[in-house]
């Protein structure tokens, strides 16, 4: 009690501002330490999306000098573009079926992984994860499921002769989303995963044993209530990086079915912003796109973290 | 632990799906790469040379017709005994008068009376044999112009051709550099070189640069040979006694003939017959002094492309320096092909026996030699000088010429005599090998044909054929072939100086081929790889005639005299590295080629330029601004490789380049203001001048332009002559011939490969893509949609493949018929030697017009120059853009790159009359001709990327739905319309809405009224709201905006009025304006 009043006192014979500086003193080889990121971080991180957000209120072209426009990108993007409810619709369609079942794939299968021995483990680890270190992978699904009649699944499909003519998979709108959909899961084991394993080997050992004896009968309930709730913080990360990873969806569309896919089918918002930003060199337009998709993330992000909390309760 | 196991055994599965799933594209790549049926076996295919293009079917049948050396030989019973030892001749100026249909010119030229035969047509002679037997011919000529081409002919005997190999004859032209003190005005000859000082012209700096190759008219005699320097000896040819007609045809360039002669070949003695003369005559080694020759000043050389280079690796190439470009050797890369020399001369001064001793370098041809023939005045010493080696080592070398069996040749040389020594290419003992493999190829690749005719390209492995019993002859063939790949493996295994692991493809493809034809049922199984290995020899050939030498320079010193060192010693490298390395710090590598009197100017001015393309690329291009631009001008550049799209944020960044030489979106620059327009330039029209005109739509907007033309390339079709006069079809002239032949050609599991782009249809008809100067599209007219549609016909109703692998299916015959761009022909050139001659490009096929003829116009794309504002000097921009786009450049970059890279590095040049000198054949050039006289260029307004968008849309649905395509266009035309409107609202350009007000207020039917109208009452051009150029500072004047004002008139008081007069409103427009 007393320490604190003394404390208090201390902190009252200075400002705030005066106590933050000798705070910053005090820690000065911690700030120091952190410096080199900081620099880059907010030099290409946090300036970067601030002034996106500025530039998404002119009419800039990347060549001429930009005129101030108010809302006007706004207005237009919610009132006036087809497309942009398109893709809305698309992201949150990819958002909803690649987000939840990767997550869970991820989990399901880091849990599996976990009970095999250390060389075995480390074997299955590599063998999951393949796919999404080696970036480019998908594009061999553009091999398998190519347009040409010499291509694995149309030279299969025409050589049992259920069809007469080659299926353009990525060029149809029947195909698209499917297709993306399914090579979008076979890439999610990424770095979540990684974290998910990690997570499960840091458990204490002895906490299952208080479990069985206070009680715990399957392992649903030893999952529900020790493993999970031990494990918030990687499911935490795991989680941004699926939202944010099934939002930006967008790379595996551009390069299969091409930008924009036929119809805009499986057009999301990242390939919106890239037509308008690339394409069409509206950088006003397309950073107006890009705020809009940074605050459904942060929604979303919101949202789990609300739920992640409800973990083992 | 129980609940364990399930679990594992999940996860197991689970990784074992994945890596399935991770092996599956391995099986992917294979089964993409083999072909589909191919059923039809082409005729018996001689081999005709690389530029075996005939102009119409028929002549192609008829060469494919033609008979080899081997079986012509055969065929008239060749032996040495049957030649006569007579020889006939006939002057040049004594060509028949009938059957002439060349230009001739009878004249005297360079001092010898002699006929002046035009670039086309064909000419012949009288032959009075007096005997019956063989004869090689020779024909004394002289070239006529400085093209920087070979001159080419065919020749006919009798009226045709006697065999494959003696169809094309080339003749090359005599080439002197342009020393420092030589006048290159001045006509060139041989002799008048010899007196000058060869000296370099050198940079501020002391680099020396590249002398210009000027033609020396210069006569020579040529005897008839095959031109892939498969045989060593002349050609000889079969003649009966009495009158000959003896006929050149023109393919290349003109040519003056002063004497045609027929006479017998008589065998060269042996060298050992030589030396036992020498030894009789008592010659010993000569007492004299080296004389030095330096490789990089010859006196002439045969081709254009063979010009002084430099070495900078090695420490003793004479002459060197530590940090300056001295030109010390000749050849390289550029010295290669069979026929190809070099000439030297020189006096001795003590008559004996010499050898003659060369240093060079010749590290390309692994664990392989190449080989030179070597004359002095003009005559072979003995037969063995055909073959000199040079073999393979990472460094230099000093050798004496020799054939690998005699450690040096001994020459013999008379005191005070001038003698020449010519270097010239050749296959050497090579040739023997070469020819033989070839022929085997010929044969596989015909075998193959049959057994696909029978079996398709993808056999059961597991059916019985019965091969044997249906084809026997191709079976006993097999083994015939894999029988002479074996004796070939063991014959050059027992030659000298080479390796055995260059026998390797040769054996793996014996073994292959040898399986096949002892098991029968092995046929099927093998007949993928054996289409891979008969593919892998045709790469062996074209490596081993590669003849690569570099050579730095030539002693002739006494015979048996010790040789001098090839190559530094270990400490004079080393220290010649570090004086480079340290003089690598106060070297300007950029100023190059700036001459004297810029470096004083403190300022002297540097353009920046900036290329996006390889880096082999960038180095000559480079090499060519040191030598050419930056000598003539005096300005310096500097060079830059940069990525793709770097160009849009270094202009954003102000950091952008003077000039950019490959942009593909130049309209896309000019439109927001970030490139500047060239019309004010001076010299604007003559450059313009070099290009097509559809070049210039293509870089030009309402009436200004923003980029000088490079590259265009446009689609040509791509046929496969054997297959197609195999199954009797004709090459197809309009879009009904090419679908008339889908049938047949579908019976034959064949197909054509088609191109998606409606506009080539649309255009052919006479339509046009755009309405009004790009405010709409014209695509929902009658003609776009009826157009449209009958593309998408081609691939619904002919169900033509959409997307294939254009190489493969070509190489193995699927596709016979391709639409494709030209550039596909150097992909061609490398991927599949094996059909090289098989096939050839044309026209695409065009839409009949209504008085008979065909419209073939094609749409083409352009990357050019542009000029980004803020450039720091503007008129050196323009003057680098003029030089870059001029023949003399683009010719020159073509003709590097092709010896760098070999045939497949054709550029797709825009410049009109470059494309003339670049080497292609003439009936090839021809085409290319026709075509870039009928290409347009759809042009590039704002919001042009929608419109293919959606007609790709439109596209798919019509495939993949069978919806109607003019319906599903119809449907997309609105959104197209409403993105043009947006952009050019953008861009502050009229758009429609206000377009269609003014149209019905002056009653107006074409845009182009209104231009004219605005140009009279305004006195200015119209060029839009405002001038692109300046739509930044020009936006006070006045502009169609205030016109509407002024004169009342909207887009929305237009809309009211339309509804009005829907509800039985009578008034115009223009009197419901004024109310």
């Amino acid at each position: 009690m007393f320490k604190k009043t003394k404390e208090v006192t201390k902190h009252g014979n200075m400002t705030k501002g005066q106590w933050t500086w000798h705070l910053m003193k005090q820690y000065k080889v911690g700030y120091f330490m952190i410096a080199p990121f900081m620099v880059l971080f907010f030099l290409f991180t946090v300036i970067p999306v601030v002034a996106s957000i500025f530039v998404s209120l002119t009419d800039y072209n990347m060549l001429q000098w930009p005129n101030w426009v108010g809302l006007d990108n706004y207005i237009t993007l919610f009132l006036d573009d087809d497309l942009f409810i398109t893709a809305v619709k698309n992201t949150l369609i990819f958002a909803v079926a690649v987000g939840p079942s990767s997550y869970l794939l991820s989990f399901c299968v880091a849990w599996f992984i976990n009970e095999l021995s250390p060389s075995m483990r480390a074997f299955v680890t590599l063998v999951f994860y393949a796919p999404s270190i080696a970036g480019g992978a998908y594009t061999i699904f553009g091999f398998i499921f190519g347009s040409e009649p010499n291509a694995l699944v149309n030279g299969w499909l025409l050589k049992l002769g259920w069809i007469d003519s080659p299926i353009l998979f990525f060029k149809d709108p029947k195909y698209i989303m499917p297709l993306c959909i399914i090579i979008a899961l076979w890439m999610s084991l990424n770095t979540a995963f990684l974290s998910f394993i990690a997570g499960l080997q840091g458990l204490d050992r002895s906490q299952f044993e208080a479990g069985a004896v206070d009680g715990i009968t399957n392992r649903w309930q030893e999952l529900w209530y020790i493993t999970l709730p031990n494990m918030k913080s990687q499911l935490m990360f795991g989680a941004v990086m699926a939202i944010t990873g099934s939002f930006g969806f967008g790379a595996i569309v551009t390069t299969l079915a091409g930008n924009p896919p036929t119809d805009y089918v499986g057009y999301t918002i990242a390939h919106h912003l890239e037509d308008y930003g690339n394409t069409r060199m509206e950088v006003g337009y397309s950073s107006a796109i890009s705020f809009v998709l940074f605050l459904i993330m942060i929604g979303a992000n919101m949202l789990v973290q609300k739920m992640l909390s409800k973990v083992g309760e | 632990m129980r609940i364990l196991k399930p679990k594992k055994l999940t996860a197991l599965l689970l990784a074992l799906v994945m890596l399935i799933g991770t092996a599956v594209p391995a099986f992917a790549a294979d089964d993409a790469d083999d072909g589909e049926l191919l059923t039809v076996a082409p005729g018996d295919k001689a081999a005709v040379s690389d530029d075996g293009l005939g102009t119409t079917l028929a002549e192609i049948s008829d060469e494919y017709a033609l008979v080899s050396y081997e079986g012509y030989k055969t065929k008239y019973g060749y032996s040495e005994d049957a030649r006569t030892g007579k020889t006939v001749s006939v002057k040049g100026t004594d060509y028949m008068t009938e059957d002439l249909t060349a230009h001739v010119d009878v004249k005297t030229w360079e001092g010898e009376e002699c006929a002046c035969v035009g670039d086309t047509g064909s000419i012949s002679w009288k032959l009075d044999i007096p005997e019956t037997g063989w004869y090689a011919l020779s024909v004394r000529y002289c070239a006529l112009t400085d093209k920087t081409t070979d001159i080419e002919r065919v020749f006919k005997l009798n009226g045709k051709s006697p065999f494959s190999e003696g169809r094309y004859q080339k003749f090359v032209k005599t080439w002197a550099f342009a020393f420092k003190d030589v006048d290159p005005e001045n006509n060139l000859r041989p002799d008048s070189v010899n007196g000058a000082e060869k000296t370099f012209v050198a940079d501020a700096l002391g680099n020396e640069l590249r002398p210009d190759s000027v033609i020396c008219y210069e006569w020579s005699e040529y005897s008839f040979r095959d031109s892939n320097g498969y045989y060593n000896i002349p050609l000889e040819f079969y003649m009966e006694a009495g009158e000959n007609v003896f006929t050149l045809e023109g393919v290349r360039d003109s040519i003056a003939v002063s004497e045609i002669k027929a006479y017998s070949y008589e065998p060269l003695k042996t060298y050992e017959e030589v030396l036992a003369e020498y030894e009789k005559k008592g010659y010993k080694a000569a007492e004299a002094e080296n004389i030095k020759l330096e490789a990089e000043l010859p006196d002439v050389v045969s081709n254009y492309t063979i010009y002084p280079i430099y070495d900078r690796s090695s420490a003793i190439s004479s002459p060197q320096d530590k940090s300056k470009i001295y030109r010390n050797t000749i050849g390289g890369d550029k010295w290669v092909s069979s026929g190809q020399w070099v000439r030297y001369s020189f006096t001795c001064e003590a008559t004996g026996l010499y050898q003659i001793e060369v240093r060079f370098i010749q590290d390309v041809l692994k664990g392989m030699y190449t080989s030179r023939s070597i004359r002095i005045n003009g005559e072979y010493p003995f037969e063995e000088a055909k073959n000199c080696q040079f073999a393979y080592d990472n460094d230099f070398q000093n050798t004496a010429l020799n054939d690998g069996n005699y450690e040096s040749f001994a020459f013999y040389f008379e005191e005070g005599k001038t003698y020449e020594i010519e270097f010239e290419v050749t296959l050497g003992s090579l040739s023997d090998v070469v020819r033989r493999v070839s022929a085997v190829v010929d044969s596989l690749n015909n075998d193959y044909m049959k057994i696909l005719e029978l079996a398709g390209s993808d056999p059961d492995e597991y059916r019985d054929y019965g091969f044997a019993r249906i084809m026997p002859d191709v079976v006993r063939d097999l083994s015939l072939q894999a029988g002479f790949l074996y004796t070939i493996v063991d014959f050059i295994t027992e030659m000298n100086g080479i390796k055995s692991d260059n026998t390797s493809t040769l054996e793996q493809a014996a073994a292959v081929v040898e399986k096949m034809a002892s098991d029968e049922n092995e046929i099927a199984g093998n007949l993928d790889s054996m289409k891979e290995w008969i593919s892998s020899l045709g790469t062996w050939l074209s490596d081993v005639t590669t003849q690569f030498l570099e050579v730095d320079y030539i002693t002739i010193s006494p015979y048996e005299s010790e040789l001098q060192r090839g190559e530094a010693n270990g400490w004079k490298s080393f220290w010649f590295e570090i004086q480079k390395f340290i003089a690598s710090f106060y070297t300007d590598y950029n100023s190059i080629g700036a001459m004297e009197g810029t470096e004083e100017d403190e300022n002297a001015e540097t353009l920046t330029v900036w290329t996006t393309s390889g880096r082999d690329q960038a180095q000559i291009i480079k090499n060519l601004i040191n030598n050419g631009y930056t000598q003539k001008t005096g300005v310096n550049v500097t060079l830059k490789l940069v990525a793709a799209g770097t160009l849009l944020p270094a202009i954003l960044a102000g950091t952008g380049p003077d000039v950019s030489i490959d942009a593909t979106n130049p309209i896309d620059f000019a439109i927001r203001g970030a490139v500047i327009s060239l019309n004010d330039f001076d010299t604007f029209d003559d450059v313009m001048s070099r290009f097509a005109d559809s070049a210039m739509t293509a870089v030009s907007i309402y009436g200004l332009t923003y980029a000088v033309p490079v590259t265009q390339s446009f689609p040509v079709m791509f046929v496969r002559n054997d297959i197609v006069s195999e199954l009797g079809l004709e090459i197809p002239e309009t879009w009904d011939d090419l679908l008339s032949m889908v049938p047949v050609l579908q019976f034959n599991n064949m197909d054509i490969g088609m191109t998606t782009d409606s506009n080539i249809f649309l255009y052919q008809n006479g339509g046009h893509f755009w309405r009004d100067e790009g405010m709409t599209v014209n695509l929902d007219s009658y003609l776009g949609l009826d157009t449209f549609e009958s593309m998408c016909n081609m691939f619904t109703q002919y169900s033509l493949p959409v997307a294939y692998n254009a190489q493969n299916c070509f190489k193995t015959g699927e596709m016979p018929v391709i639409i494709s761009d030209y550039a596909f022909y150097n992909t061609l050139v490398v991927f599949a030697p094996e059909i090289s001659g098989l096939w050839s490009f044309y026209q695409i096929p065009g839409t009949a017009r209504d008085d008979g003829t065909v419209d073939h116009t094609t749409v083409s794309t352009i990357t050019g120059i542009i000029i980004p504002r803020g450039c720091s000097d503007e008129e050196a921009a323009w003057s680098f853009a003029d030089w870059y786009s001029d023949k003399e450049f683009q010719v020159d970059y073509s003709n590097e790159m092709m010896a760098l890279l070999g045939p497949s590095a054709k550029q797709s040049v825009a410049n009109i009359s470059a494309l003339e000198e670049l080497p292609w054949s003439e009936s090839e050039y021809k085409v290319l001709q026709k075509c870039i006289q009928d290409t347009i260029a759809v042009e590039p307004y704002p919001g042009n990327y929608y419109t293919s968008r959606y007609t790709g849309f439109a596209f798919n649905a019509a495939y993949n739905e069978g919806a109607d395509p003019s319906d599903t266009l119809l449907g997309y035309i609105d959104s197209i319309n409403k993105e043009l409107t947006r952009k050019r609202t953008e861009f502050e350009l009229m758009v429609n809405d206000e377009w269609q007000a003014i149209k019905e207020y002056m009653g107006f039917e074409e845009f182009s009224e209104w231009r004219e109208y605005w140009s009279k009452e305004q006195n200015v051009p119209y060029a839009s709201r405002t001038c692109i150029q300046d739509n930044q500072e020009g936006a006070d004047d006045y502009t169609y905006v205030d016109w509407m004002k002024d004169h009342n008139v909207t887009a929305s008081n237009f809309e009211s009025w339309q509804k009005a007069v829907k509800n039985g409103e009578t008034c115009t427009y223009k009197e419901w304006v004024s109310e």
